[in-house]
């Protein structure tokens, strides 16, 4: 007999107020597997019985996503690291424990409880970007434009600006290459170098973008836990993610984003929209066209 | 009163690491990018910083595997996320250990750009003097 796509159980399993619910649960699933497999640093032989455990689970607990133990597995696997280097591990890592403490607490009550899910999605998200927003704000070298300007210089922010501004190619390999000399020598001997601007008022620019960042960021998260069914909050996430994308390629944080999007996405369009982006994100991750 | 502690027990345990975080940046040098304080793109990331070891007239780069000891390189690379005196002294006593000198100079440098000019320099964030355990 013919199977149906719509037949497997996963895409069924979503509620009323939590309908994206079976999409989230494989996608957020997919990026933490994928965020581990790239992992520079590993300590296998601890991670094994773990990694073990997680595998174990997914193939003989009928409803993998629905159960705690799972999640419960992928915690345990991810603090590892954490403990192990709590002050190296990526800011990704820490909305990962986040996030499966949330799944635990979900699937670990008899009645799932979609509010309570929800509640703590909106909380992480709000939380990740008002944050971000503030720490900006409380750097002066953010603020005052010098870092965003320095990373532009040094091809780490705008990479994609090289195939849009004439020179701009040639001002970054110069800067770099100064940027080496200078490097090279102890820092005490009168060093200053100069560096080319790959685009004119580009400390004006860096400022601006610098500002911009923090308020559309900041906005994004009030937004998001104020009103994460409206599609104005989407927006402003989506506008914060496609930011993060143009200035640096940072693809598995922004996978996590899209996943928390997707599972607050308050329509279909929406749902296609967070669905399109995590999967483009997972695959930069995947194939290391992107950060992980 | 479960319901309460299932519903602010995970939003109290992410805004007291944010808060531990915001403390160890002001208190203990640590960088913002991490910490679980989401300061990733705030301020220049810690790999951008230089740590110089010597004796004063002749510096070497530490964090350069290729002319310092690996282990010490190692060291040096994790010194860059966290240059407190505290870290520094422990690395200052680990390198002096490791060169059999019996005292060694460390510092840490971060680039510095001036928009107004645009020229790029290096400014000295944290220096420690090690002059053996007292």
């Amino acid at each position: 007999m013919p199977v149906s796509l719509s037949n497997i159980s996963w895409h069924q399993n979503g509620s009323k107020s939590l309908p994206y619910a079976s999409l989230f649960f494989p996608a957020l699933f997919t990026i933490l597997a994928l965020y581990n497999i790239k992992e520079p640093v590993s300590i296998p032989f601890i991670k094994l019985p773990f990694a073990i455990g997680i595998l174990s689970a997914w193939f003989f607990l009928p409803k993998p996503f629905y159960h705690p133990v799972f999640w419960a597995s992928l915690l345990a696997y991810f603090s590892i690291l954490l403990v192990k280097d709590f002050y190296g591990v990526a800011n990704h890592h820490f909305v990962a424990c986040y996030l499966l403490i949330a799944l635990i607490q979900y699937t670990a009550t008899s009645r799932h409880d979609d509010e309570l899910l929800k509640f703590h999605i909106r909380f992480i998200l709000m939380i990740v970007l008002l944050l971000s927003a503030v720490q900006k704000l409380l750097s002066p070298s953010y603020t005052n434009g010098t870092f965003f300007q320095f990373e532009m210089y040094m091809d780490i922010f705008l990479k994609p600006m090289k195939m849009i501004v004439p020179g701009w190619q040639g001002a970054i390999e110069e800067n770099l290459e100064a940027y080496k000399q200078l490097k090279s020598a102890y820092p005490a001997k009168p060093d200053t170098i100069l560096l080319q601007e790959p685009i004119s008022h580009a400390a004006l620019i860096a400022k601006m973008c610098s500002w911009f960042a923090i308020i559309i960021e900041a906005l994004a998260g009030i937004a998001l836990f104020v009103k994460s069914r409206r599609r104005f909050s989407h927006v402003l996430l989506l506008a914060t993610v496609a930011g993060v994308f143009f200035f640096r390629q940072e693809t598995g944080f922004l996978a996590m984003l899209s996943c928390m999007g997707l599972l607050l996405a308050p329509a279909k369009s929406w749902r296609n929209i967070w669905l399109f982006c995590f999967i483009v994100f997972a695959a930069m991750v995947a194939t290391g066209a992107g950060l992980r | 009163m479960k319901g309460i502690v299932l519903k602010y027990a995970l939003p109290l345990l992410i805004l007291s690491v944010a808060s531990h975080q915001l403390y160890m940046v002001y208190k203990n040098r640590l960088t913002r990018w991490k910490g679980g304080g989401f300061g990733m793109y705030s301020e220049m990331h810690a790999l951008s910083r230089e740590v110089w070891i010597g004796k004063g007239d002749s510096m070497w780069l530490a964090s350069n595997p290729k002319v310092t000891k690996r282990e010490v390189a190692n060291k040096a690379n994790r010194l860059r996320f966290m240059p407190n005196k505290n870290k520094l002294y422990q690395f200052a006593a680990y390198a002096a250990k490791q060169y059999g000198y019996d005292s060694i100079l460390v510092e840490v440098w971060e680039p510095f750009l001036n928009p107004e000019n645009n020229t790029l320099s290096r400014k000295l964030i944290s220096e420690l003097q090690y002059a053996g355990k007292p």
